[in-house]
């Protein structure tokens, strides 16, 4: 159940009545009752995976706590983890890992049979599969206590604004407040509720109507020149952003309803100023767990400037990796990571002589630069996340380079091959400058946020004009085409 | 500081009124952005009818659309055979027979008529049209009704909820939206814009494709029959059922045509044979095969607009024969 489908938007306000209704511990086995409920919805098989992943990982946890020994409680932690990964392994890798070895086996002569498993991926396999991950080694590391109710604990993993798309969230933030009691709060139901609205607009109104643009652009890129892959690639950068950033605002909104507080994932990523700052801002629930789970356990930066850069290396490969089973979200990884390991090494040799060198005129222009450079170091990467394969990605920067003609954005004819009127074009252009002010303005507030401060009539024209916006302008319904949540897909 | 009782109390039934407004709101934008066209005009203006005043009422496809005359046929009527009728076309561009079923029980809520004529082409299989727009133009402007919940999950595989709430596929017009879109709004605007007959023809243009031998060949001959599928049989009981519940006599009309979706006349014709031989009985139930009677009609080109629908001089023989069939045959339905 998708939350931009029709059953979502209208079993959404029961679920919210019936948890409020519900005493105590109701409201937790509601929850957890209703996450399973959602999750079924999309294909019902596979609540038995999401199951047996919450009980084995809820098991291990009181295993570890049982333990008397450190060395069992590896075990334990150790056990969890292959399992973890054998599971995303199997239903996400195994065809990636078969095409590879028959691909490298053909190059080097030996022919390999090709065994593929016909296996519909889970949605959301990866972030659950990270959220139980991350539980175990929390409590191997002894940052949270064991939770000893299954209720508790299945509502955590299996939360239904979050499950299939995250935030990943942590057991010390999320796990807790699912032992709290929680209240009908006014405030926060509006916040949450124009949070849901914010998230809307930006997946329905701006990230399905750029979709019909890059679709049509990355999947007949031979009939555009180079121009127009540019342009496709600038737009999908908004796409992605508006399209995620859009589902975790809903999620974070549907929570904030029911009192929970989820941990924020975006914060204007395309305002970052380096490629560092830019995965402060982009994701951060992802690039957290992959800071405190893998990068720091490698090492961190805490063992000189070669380790720091291979940890950065493995740290962004295996990130690239996490988001799909195609070896271009490994390249779009590992460009990250060579930004950064680029990045470092300017800083550490170019810094010091900048900062003696400063002058206020300068840096106005250098902050400029800085982002610039940023944000089209972070699109040139998400070519490859967007193309098909490596080869598409490498045709497609050779036709930027071989065949940028500029004058081709007068092609009317090409144009209009992209799928969207004028009508739409001018809807997308507004909306776009409403996403840039938001972002540009979000140290005075962000508006959501803004909306309890209103006196109350105000407060509800606000609202109609957001809703009725949303419902007339949004890409969807039968006349459109509108596409699925780009990161359902992983 | 926590919510008292009292705030979270004021707070549940603010929500309440904040989405019944919203609701009001969205119903009204709904009619706004709803297509308008001749069907939607017609289907209100069979609503703003007086109860118990259509005493013939016509349903079937773009043929009975451009074939029947509602006034005319009354006026003829009247002329001819002394009998005073008001008639209703209530055709919808390419109504099916299992849109007519649902159509006639929400039709008879409000109205008694004597005589339903049922035009023949909504025997055509659903699959040859386009389906959305098949089932759309019947749909998208009755109000939300037993009948029509019915039919939507009975005949619409996907897409069931821009069936139930039209504004999801409509809310694209957002660009084109008119004047008369939001005076649509008004009852009595849209009153002004209705008449007590239904669908009004005009003039329409002459054939201008090539004229072969097709209207030559004997149709009268055609002896063949084509049974009806199962979804369509289904919806004539229906109708049967619904036109003897309500003390209705049932015509089934065929109007002569060449080919329409993949379907010749002669194939039509068939589709006749089955009907004549499982439901017309003569008292109740009748048929006026035109289609079969192409040969002594002296039907050709001539009364063609285009190779499914006549024109203004087809329409005429089609009224003098209706007119005919019904006075000779039918005119005491409407003799108290």
């Amino acid at each position: 159940m998708e939350f931009n489908s029709l059953i979502f938007l209208l079993s959404f306000p029961l679920i919210v009545v019936l948890y409020y209704l519900l005493p105590g511990r109701g409201k937790t086995f509601w929850i957890f009752a209703a996450s399973c409920i959602f999750y079924m919805c999309w294909n019902y098989k596979y609540i038995f995976l999401l199951l047996s992943a919450t009980i084995v990982t809820y098991l291990a946890g009181i295993g570890m706590d049982k333990c008397r020994s450190q060395r069992q409680k590896k075990c334990i932690l150790t056990a969890c983890i292959l399992f973890s990964v054998w599971i995303l392994f199997l239903f996400k890798y195994f065809n990636m890992f078969m095409d590879t070895a028959v691909a490298l086996g053909g190059l080097a002569g030996i022919s390999i049979k090709k065994a593929g498993l016909d296996l519909l991926l889970p949605v959301g396999i990866s972030f659950y599969i990270f959220q139980t991950l991350g539980y175990v080694i929390d409590v191997y590391r002894g940052d949270v206590e064991a939770e000893k109710n299954f209720v508790n604990y299945g509502a955590f993993i299996t939360f239904f604004p979050q499950l299939v798309a995250g935030p990943i969230e942590r057991s010390g933030n999320l796990l807790k407040q699912m032992k709290e009691e929680h209240h009908l709060n006014p405030r926060e139901c509006v916040e949450g509720f124009s949070r849901m609205l914010w998230g809307y607009f930006q997946k329905v109104v701006i990230a399905d109507r750029i979709a019909v643009i890059v679709t049509a652009v990355y999947d007949d890129y031979m009939s555009y020149s180079g121009v127009y892959i540019v342009a496709a690639t600038v737009l999908f950068a908004f796409q992605i952003y508006c399209d995620f950033d859009g589902y975790t605002n809903i999620a974070i909104g549907a929570a904030k309803i029911l009192g929970f507080d989820l941990m924020t994932n975006f914060n204007a990523p395309y305002f970052a100023r380096s490629v560092a700052d830019f995965w402060h801002r982009w994701h951060i629930s992802l690039s957290s767990w992959f800071r405190d789970y893998l990068y720091i356990p490698l090492g961190g930066n805490r063992r000189g400037q070669r380790k720091k850069y291979r940890n950065l290396m493995i740290t962004f490969l295996v990130s690239g990796l996490w988001h799909g089973a195609n070896w271009t979200y490994v390249i779009w990884g590992g460009l990250h990571g060579a930004y950064q390991v680029m990045e470092n090494m300017w800083k550490n040799r170019f810094h010091d002589k900048r900062l003696s060198e400063k002058g206020k005129g300068n840096e106005k222009a250098a902050a400029f630069l800085q982002w610039i450079g940023t944000f089209l170091a972070v699109d040139f990467a998400w070519l490859f996340f967007r193309a098909a394969s490596v080869k598409d990605a490498f045709s497609m920067i050779g036709r930027i380079f071989g065949e940028f003609r500029i004058g081709d954005i007068l092609n009317r004819e090409m144009a209009v091959s992209l799928g969207l009127e004028m009508g739409n074009i001018i809807v997308l252009s507004i909306a776009l400058c409403i996403l840039f002010l938001s972002d540009f303005l979000k140290d005075k507030g962000r508006i959501y946020k803004k909306i309890w401060q209103l006196p109350i009539a105000l407060r509800w024209i606000v609202l109609y004009i957001a809703m009725f916006g949303i419902l007339i302008f949004g890409y969807y319904g039968p006349e459109y085409n509108a596409s699925q949540f780009i990161y359902f897909q992983f | 500081m926590e919510p008292t009782g009292k705030e979270k109390k004021v707070f549940v039934i603010r929500v309440v009124i904040f989405f019944a407004v919203f609701l009001c709101l969205f119903l009204v934008i709904n009619r706004v952005f709803l297509y308008k066209d001749n069907n939607f005009y017609n289907y209100v203006n069979y609503m703003s009818q007086p109860e118990e005043s259509i005493d013939i009422l016509v349903m079937g496809s773009s043929h009975s659309i451009d074939a029947v005359d509602s006034m005319e046929l009354g006026e003829a009527l009247e002329q001819e055979y002394g009998v005073h009728v008001s008639v209703f076309n209530m055709s919808i561009t390419s109504m099916r027979i299992e849109q007519i079923a649902y159509r006639l029980q929400e039709a008879v809520k409000n109205q008694s008529p004597k005589l339903l004529v049922i035009e023949t082409f909504s025997f055509a299989p659903m699959e040859l049209s386009n389906d959305e727009v098949v089932r759309r133009y019947a749909l998208d402007y009755m109000p939300l009704s037993t009948e029509k919940i019915k039919f939507i999950f009975e005949n619409v595989e996907e897409g069931k909820s821009s069936f139930f709430v039209p504004f999801i596929k409509y809310h694209t017009r957002w660009g084109e939206l008119e004047a008369d879109d939001f005076r649509a709004l008004s009852r009595k605007w849209l009153g002004s814009t209705s008449s007590s007959y239904g669908l009004r023809v005009g003039r329409k243009a002459d054939y201008e494709g090539e004229w072969d031998d097709y209207f030559l060949q004997d149709f009268s001959s055609i002896s063949g029959k084509i049974e009806i599928d199962g979804g369509q049989k289904e919806s004539v009981d229906s109708i049967l059922e619904t036109a003897e519940k309500n003390g209705i006599k049932v015509l089934f009309l065929s109007v002569p045509y060449k080919v329409q979706m993949s379907l010749p006349s002669t194939e039509l014709i068939q589709y006749n044979n089955y009907i004549r031989e499982n439901y017309v009985d003569g008292e109740n139930v009748f048929l006026l095969d035109m289609n079969a009677m192409m040969n002594s009609l002296g039907w050709g080109y001539e009364y063609m607009q285009d190779e499914g629908h006549v024109n203004d001089d087809g329409r005429k023989i089609v009224m003098k024969y209706l007119t005919e069939y019904i006075g000779e045959n039918l005119k005491n339905c409407f003799i108290n």
